[in-house]
């Protein structure tokens, strides 16, 4: 009787569950499985070479100094996209969750950004930044504008990170807006009861409540930020002199250009492993902030 | 009172600002597009003065917009039929 149950359990549960459990398998486990072996072997398309080399893929990475200094700049870039991204975005939606008119529109207006492709994002603010700005600065002698930010390391990396947030700010700031939707009103009428301040209302009653959304958030703009590829190709095609290739675009090349395809795996790997880490961490750390409403 | 009525405008004010600044890109693009490209060097600010479809024509000629298109309609098509039969 008992086993019945269960295999008829397991019966439903491979009808409802199934086909995503197999999709899943082939898409995300076999593949990375897959990958990680390869990062141990010669594997190369060409000449169909696949045998075991044991760790000399790691090595070559070790020894990758380009690598590194890409790692070392995709993490700045990171760090500073999450920041921006995520600030701005909780404000707008802050600002967005009262309720008054004309609220849909400017959500909208604020999500439209996310709706276009990173490449065509990419080229768009190219033409901004090497020909829009540099015409407002030489008109109006803004020194800033006034070269291409896109032909300086320094400059060029504030583009990318400027582009990336405006993509990101509209997708953050809805999943923002649901958790501002989740702070129960009764919460919030007791706060104005007692005379809580505006500030002090976000403070200690919006920000608590919405830990949660932020840990998705971040943890969304974190992955999503290190993953950048086409924004990278369409913005700064990793010019001027391959300072700004981030950590994707350093791989992709390796594994495509060089034929390196071992190398660019196991840089590949070192990534997944980098990007694992700190985004489980930053969850970690910030779920311990949750509280009970 | 006359702050309470003033103060949710003012930020109504600075969002429709921010959002300006936010679609500035787009709205460029757009204008841009109808306009030559000595036009658009001399001035990526100034408004078109004629309405000029040639960028249109020929970017429909060279991308094979029909082709691309109905390969990404296929594409859509087929992936929200797929997401709606076989949700997670």
């Amino acid at each position: 009787m008992d086993r019945k149950i269960r295999l008829r359990n397991a019966g439903t549960f491979l009808l409802f569950g199934g086909p995503s459990v197999i999709a899943f398998l082939a898409v995300v486990v076999i593949p990375f499985i897959v990958g990680l072996y390869l990062t141990f072997t010669n594997w190369d398309v060409r000449t169909g070479d696949n045998s075991f080399i044991g760790l000399s893929n790691y090595v070559a990475v070790w020894q990758d100094t380009v690598f590194w200094t890409q790692l070392w700049f995709t993490l700045k870039y990171v760090f500073f996209t999450v920041i921006i991204a995520n600030a701005v975005a909780f404000f707008i939606a802050l600002a967005l969750t009262g309720g008054g008119r004309g609220e849909q529109w400017l959500r909208t207006g604020f999500f439209t950004p996310n709706l276009i492709g990173g490449i065509i994002l990419g080229y768009l603010w190219q033409t901004l930044f090497s020909q829009v700005l540099p015409y407002l600065g030489e008109k109006y002698g803004w020194s800033w504008f006034e070269t291409s930010w896109l032909t300086n390391t320094d400059t060029a990396f504030w583009a990318l990170v400027i582009t990336t947030s405006w993509q990101l700010i509209g997708y953050l700031m809805i999943i923002y807006i649901a958790g501002f939707a989740g702070v129960p009103n009764d919460v919030l009428e007791a706060a104005s009861i007692d005379g809580a301040s505006r500030m002090a209302t976000i403070r200690r009653i919006m920000l608590p409540l919405t830990i949660p959304a932020i840990v998705i958030c971040v943890f969304i703009s974190i992955s999503r930020s290190f993953l950048t590829y086409d924004i990278n190709l369409a913005l700064t095609k990793g010019g001027p002199f391959n300072s700004t290739e981030l950590a994707t675009y350093h791989i992709v090349q390796k594994v495509f250009l060089s034929n390196q395809y071992g190398v660019g795996q196991a840089e590949a790997v070192v990534l997944f492993a980098v990007v694992a880490i700190i985004a489980l961490t930053q969850s970690y750390l910030l779920k311990r902030l949750e509280v009970e409403s | 009172m006359t702050n309470r009525v003033f103060l949710p405008s003012l930020k109504k004010i600075l969002l429709y600002v921010l959002l300006f600044v936010f679609l500035t890109p787009f709205l460029l693009i757009i204008m841009n597009s109808f306009k030559s490209t000595q036009q658009f060097v001399e001035n990526p600010l100034s408004l078109p003065t004629s309405i000029q479809m040639a960028n249109y024509v020929s970017a429909f000629d060279n991308m094979n917009f029909l082709d691309g298109f109905l390969n990404s309609l296929m594409i859509t098509v087929g992936s929200v039929v797929l997401i709606l039969f076989f949700p997670r």
